[in-house]
């Protein structure tokens, strides 16, 4: 049985958010993983003396992979990510608090798949969103 | 008004493929990547645990939706282009976009083209001109099929001092 069908799904709906406390642990971790090895993610010395930032900023792709946490929290195993766009217009610093959220902005279907195309974003803990963006998935259908 | 940073030489490489970027897609990638993004939480298991990989309607563990961004494909394309136009003030990533085709497991090798697919500029308030380069690539995996695109916006800021004069 799948966790989310389509016929249940409803234009409007807001999906369960994902908040997390990005610290100095979860952007080294993302760095290695994603190889992305550059020092105004992971050098604090740097970070501030050489580029003037208050500290080392998120990545632009662990954003983007909390807001895939998202929908795959939501949708389980047969959820299918089918499109991500995403840009980011504001720097978030190390220990922000980001909270990804979603909200269904239409349903269709495309030949067999079943899709839903939902809005995503990421926000700082005042609210603001730092890296909009969109979303289509695909989801099994009970008929 | 003619383009003040834009050359004939950048845009000659608009469409233009990189050479192939072969890569071979581990196990313990995809799991390091699985557990990275769900730090400290626990790892979502499609992504990580192999007996639920086993059992779910892929056979195996697959990667995460967002896994191409640790993928290689846009460095080459990116520096090929670099000496066409001149030096910048402060460059930005500008937004990515992905589409998934069919997904990535363990063993898969994966090669990628990447290639400069749109150049554009606008003034800016100061004299100095904002570059919007987009760049594209294919990833294809060892049977021949498209697995992923990407795509990559990239934003330059070139100050008034660095624009080509009228």
């Amino acid at each position: 049985m799948a966790k989310v069908y389509f016929e249940d799904v409803q234009v409007g709906q807001e999906l369960p958010s994902y908040t997390i406390k990005a610290g100095y642990m979860e952007l080294n971790r993302f760095a290695g993983a994603n190889d992305e090895l550059i020092p105004i993610h992971m050098d604090p010395d740097y970070a501030k003396n050489v580029a003037k930032l208050p500290d080392v900023i998120v990545m632009g792709n662990l954003k983007l992979a909390y807001m895939c946490n998202v929908l795959t929290n939501w949708g389980g195993d047969d959820l299918w990510v089918r499109k991500l766009e995403v840009s980011y217009r504001k720097m978030d610093v190390v220990n922000e608090t980001l909270t990804a959220k979603a909200v269904v902005k239409a349903k269709r279907t495309e030949g067999h798949d079943h899709l839903v195309d939902l809005d995503l974003w990421v926000e700082n803990g005042k609210g603001e969103k730092t890296a909009p963006g969109r979303a289509v998935v695909a989801l099994p259908a009970r008929v | 008004m003619g383009n003040k940073v834009i050359t004939k030489d950048a845009e000659a490489l608009i469409g233009v493929e990189s050479a192939p970027i072969k890569t071979e897609i581990e196990k313990h990638d995809i799991q390091k990547f699985a557990q990275a993004i769900a730090w400290p939480n626990k790892p979502n298991p499609l992504y990580y645990d192999e007996e639920h990989g086993k059992k779910s309607k892929y056979g195996s563990i697959i990667a995460p939706p967002s896994f191409v961004t640790s993928m290689k494909w846009l460095g080459q394309t990116v520096e090929r282009v670099n000496p066409t136009m001149g030096k910048y003030r402060v460059g930005m990533n500008g937004g990515n976009e992905y589409e998934m085709y069919k997904p990535i497991k363990p063993g898969d090798v994966l090669t990628a083209r990447g290639k400069l697919s749109s150049l554009k500029e606008s003034p800016r308030d100061d004299g100095g001109v904002m570059l919007i380069l987009g760049f594209e690539g294919d990833f294809i995996d060892q049977k021949g099929e498209k697995v992923a695109t990407a795509r990559q916006t990239l934003l330059r800021i070139y100050g008034p001092d660095q624009v080509r004069k009228e």
